[in-house]
C-alpha cells in the first residue's frame, strides 16, 4: 500500500507546489499587463480614433490617421532611421565587443569597477548627456578648441548625420557591452585553449570558437541597442541637421507639437509592427544556428578547427 | 500538467486586462464634465494652498514668496515642458488651481469649460493691463478667463558681419553664403506660420494651396539650413547660427550670456508677425480657485510685475511689465517691439480638424 500511496501523492504535491510558485508570476504579469500591454492596446485603439478640438483621442473609426503615415514623404525618414540604426549598431558592436571581452577575460577584480563606470553614464539623464555633446561639438565648443589648438582645422560636426550616429553610439553602447560581457564570462577558457591547441591562430580561434560561442550575447546586444535606437528622437533633435529627422522625431512631433496623438499612435503601431516582423525574421534566421552552437559547444568548436589541421 | 493552470491565468489576465482597458478608455473618453461651481463667477480670495501648472523657471521666486507671506498660503509648482502637454493634462481634467495657458488654445479650453470665469472688475490690478491685451480675441467676453503673462514674438536674429538683411522674412532665403548657419524654429505653428505670412497669407491658413506653397518654400530653404531648432540660446551662444528665426526673449537671454553681444542684431520682418501669449488662468477643477485668482491679481501689481519681467525675460502685457522690459533690454534696443508691428501681428489659433491634418502632413514633409 505504501509505495502506491507514495506514487499517488507525489504528483498531487508537485501540482500544488507548482500552483504555489505560479502565483509569484501574478504581480509581474499584472504590472506588465497594466503598464505595458494595456497602453499598447490603447495606442492601437487611438490609432483609429478621431480627436476633439483639444486633441483628446475619441473612440471611433477612421483611416485618416494611417493616411498621414502611409505617405511617400515618410519613406526617407524611415530609411534614414534604419541606416542610422544599422551603422550605430555595428559601431557599438565593434567598440563594445573588445571592451566586454577584455573586461571578462583579463580585468579580473577590476571588472566590476569598470562595468560600474560603463553603467554610471546611465545615471545621468539622457537629455543632459545629449546637451553635453552639443557643448562638445558646437563650433565654439571643446572639440573645435582642441582641434584648432592642434592645427587640424575645425570640421563642422554638430548638426550633421555623423553627430547623430556618434550620439546614438554613445547613448546605447552600455547595452551592447553588458550582454556580451555576460556571454564571454560564460565561455570556458579551456575551449579557447583547445582551439589554440588545434593550431588555430588567434584570429581563426576568435572567428571559429569565441565569436560563435558568444553569438547569443552579440545578438542580445544588437537587439537591445537597435530597438531603442529605432524609436530615438532626442539625438536627432539636438545633434542632427535639417535632414536628420528620424521616425521617432515624427512620432514625438505628433505628441508634443502637433497635438495629434492619434496620428502619433498610428505611426507607433506601424513602427511596432515593423519591429516585430524584423525581430521575428532575425530570430528565425539565427535561432537554429545559436541553438546548435550552444548545444554542441566544445565538440563543434573543436570540429570547426578541423580544416586548419589540414584534414579537409 | 502546468499548461491548464497557465492557460487559465493567461485567459483571466486577458479578461482582466480587457476589462481594465475598457474601464480606462471609458474614463478617458467619457468627456470631462465641469464641476457645477465652475459656472459661478469667481472672486479673488484666499481659500487654500494652490498648485500651479507652468513652465519651469517662469516665475520669480521672490514673487512667489512675497505672495505666500502676504496671504499665508503655499504655491506648489508643477512643471510641463510644452504647451501641447499642458493642454492634454488640463483636458484630462486634472485639478490644477492655476495654469499657465496659451492664447492659441484658450478659446478651445474655454469652449470645453476647462477654465474658470471671473469678472475683471473684481480684480484690483486689472487696469494695469495695456490696451493691446485689454480685450484680446482669444478671451474677449465681458467675463474673462485669463490675464496676459508673457509674450515676445519671433523675428530674425542675425550676426551683422556675416549676413545681409532687408527687414524681410525672405532674408532667411536670400543668404546662401551663410549655408549651414541658418536655422528656423522647430515649431510648426511658428515656422509654417512665418512662411505663410511671408507669402501674404494668414498664419492660421487652412487653404491647401497656401499651406503647400508655404511648405514648398521651407523645403527650398532646407539646403541653406544648419538645422531646425528651438534652442535659440545655444545656437547663438555656441556660435552655430549666423541667422536664426528666434523669439525676442530667447535672444535677450542669449545676448546676456554671450561674451560679445555687439556682433548681433535682430529684425521684426515687415510682412508681419504671428502672435502668441502665455496667459494665466484658473482651472475648472481647481480646489482653491479663489487663491489662484488672487495670485493673478497679485502678479498684475506693478511692483510684482516689474520683478517678474526682469526674472522671466518676457514682457507681460502690463504697464509696469512693459517698462521693465524696456529697462531690461536697453542695451539691445532692437529687441523692443514697435507698436506698428504689435498692432499688425496675427494671433495664432491652434489647428484642429482638417487644418490640423493638413498642417501635420505638410510639416512632416518639411522635416522629412
Amino acid at each position: 500500500m505504501e509505495p502506491v500511496q507514495g506514487v499517488m501523492s507525489f504528483p498531487t504535491r508537485a501540482r500544488s507546489e507548482h500552483a504555489f510558485w505560479t502565483l509569484f508570476l501574478l504581480p509581474g504579469l499584472a504590472i506588465l499587463g497594466l503598464f505595458f500591454i494595456l497602453p499598447l492596446i490603447l495606442v492601437g485603439i487611438f490609432s483609429f480614433g478621431p480627436i476633439d478640438v483639444l486633441g483628446r483621442p475619441k473612440i471611433g473609426f477612421t483611416w485618416e490617421n494611417y493616411s498621414s503615415v502611409f505617405l511617400p514623404q515618410n519613406i526617407a525618414p524611415l530609411l534614414r532611421t534604419l541606416e542610422f540604426t544599422a551603422i550605430s549598431t555595428v559601431v557599438c558592436l565593434l567598440l563594445g565587443y573588445p571592451v566586454a571581452y577584455l573586461l571578462s577575460r583579463y580585468a579580473k577584480r577590476t571588472a566590476p569597477v569598470i562595468l560600474g563606470v560603463v553603467v554610471l553614464t546611465w545615471l545621468v539623464d539622457y537629455l543632459v548627456r545629449i546637451y553635453a555633446w552639443q557643448t562638445i561639438l558646437a563650433p565654439a565648443g571643446i572639440l573645435h578648441g582642441v582641434l584648432s589648438w592642434m592645427g587640424v582645422g575645425s570640421p563642422n560636426v554638430l548638426h550633421t548625420n555623423a553627430a547623430v550616429i556618434a550620439g546614438l553610439v554613445y547613448g546605447y553602447l552600455p547595452l551592447m557591452i553588458l550582454p556580451i560581457y555576460a556571454s564571454v564570462s560564460e565561455l570556458e577558457p579551456q575551449v579557447i585553449e583547445a582551439g589554440k591547441d588545434l593550431y588555430g591562430s588567434p584570429r581563426v580561434t576568435f572567428l571559429r570558437v569565441t565569436l560563435p560561442l558568444t553569438r547569443a550575447g552579440v545578438l542580445g546586444g544588437c537587439i537591445l541597442v537597435a530597438l531603442p535606437m529605432l524609436g530615438d528622437f532626442a539625438t536627432a533633435q539636438f545633434l542632427g541637421g535639417p535632414s536628420s529627422t528620424m521616425i521617432g522625431n515624427l512620432i514625438n512631433d505628433q505628441f508634443t507639437d502637433a497635438g495629434a496623438q492619434t496620428v502619433g499612435s498610428a505611426f507607433t503601431v506601424v513602427l511596432i509592427l515593423l519591429l516585430v516582423i524584423t525581430l521575428l525574421v532575425v530570430m528565425a534566421l539565427t535561432r537554429r544556428r545559436v541553438g546548435l552552437s550552444r548545444a554542441a559547444m566544445p565538440v563543434s568548436a573543436a570540429a570547426s578547427l578541423q580544416p586548419i589541421g589540414g584534414s579537409e | 500538467m502546468s499548461a491548464p493552470t497557465l492557460e487559465l491565468s493567461r485567459r483571466t489576465l486577458i479578461k482582466f486586462g480587457l476589462a481594465a482597458g475598457a474601464a480606462s478608455i471609458l474614463g478617458a473618453c467619457g468627456g470631462t464634465s465641469s464641476p457645477t461651481s465652475a459656472s459661478t463667477v469667481l472672486k479673488p480670495k484666499a481659500d487654500g494652498d494652490i498648485t500651479w501648472f507652468s513652465f519651469e523657471g517662469y516665475v520669480s521666486p521672490k514673487v512667489v514668496s512675497a505672495f505666500e507671506a502676504k496671504y499665508g498660503v503655499k504655491v506648489n509648482l508643477v512643471y510641463y515642458t510644452n504647451t501641447e502637454g499642458m493642454v492634454q493634462k488640463v483636458a484630462a481634467g486634472l485639478d490644477y488651481d492655476l495654469i499657465t495657458t496659451n492664447s492659441a488654445f484658450n478659446k478651445n479650453l474655454i469652449a470645453e469649460k476647462l477654465l474658470r470665469a471671473f469678472d475683471p472688475s473684481d480684480i484690483s490690478n486689472f487696469d494695469q493691463i495695456i490696451p493691446y491685451f485689454a480685450k484680446p480675441p482669444y478671451d474677449d467676453g465681458s467675463l474673462r478667463y485669463s490675464i496676459p503673462y508673457g509674450y515676445g514674438p519671433a523675428g530674425i536674429a542675425y550676426a551683422k558681419d556675416h549676413v545681409q538683411v532687408s527687414g524681410s522674412w525672405s532674408d532667411l532665403w536670400n543668404n546662401p553664403a551663410a549655408k549651414g548657419k541658418i536655422f528656423v524654429l522647430d515649431q510648426q505653428d511658428e515656422t509654417l506660420g512665418m512662411s505663410l505670412i511671408r507669402n501674404g497669407a494668414s498664419c492660421n491658413s487652412g487653404d491647401t494651396q497656401e499651406v503647400t506653397k508655404a511648405t514648398d518654400d521651407l523645403v527650398a530653404l532646407k539646403p541653406s539650413l544648419g538645422g531646425i531648432s528651438s534652442d535659440v540660446e545655444t545656437l547663438i551662444d555656441g556660435g552655430e547660427a549666423w541667422m536664426t528665426h528666434a523669439w525676442a526673449g530667447s535672444v535677450y537671454r542669449a545676448l546676456e550670456r554671450a561674451k560679445d553681444p555687439s556682433g548681433w542684431d535682430f529684425e521684426w520682418p515687415k510682412e508681419g508677425l504671428s502672435m502668441g501669449c502665455d496667459t494665466l488662468s484658473v482651472g475648472a477643477h481647481a480646489k482653491s480657485p479663489g487663491t489662484a485668482l488672487l495670485f493673478m491679481q497679485f502678479v498684475l501689481n506693478p511692483e510684482e510685475s516689474h520683478k517678474n519681467t526682469l526674472y522671466t525675460g518676457y514682457s507681460n502685457g502690463t504697464k509696469q511689465g512693459e517698462a521693465a522690459y524696456a529697462e531690461m533690454t536697453k542695451n539691445y534696443p532692437f529687441l523692443a517691439l514697435p507698436d506698428s508691428n504689435l498692432n499688425t501681428a496675427q494671433w495664432r489659433e491652434a489647428a484642429t480638424g482638417k487644418r490640423l491634418q493638413l498642417w501635420n502632413q505638410q510639416w512632416s514633409r518639411f522635416k522629412a
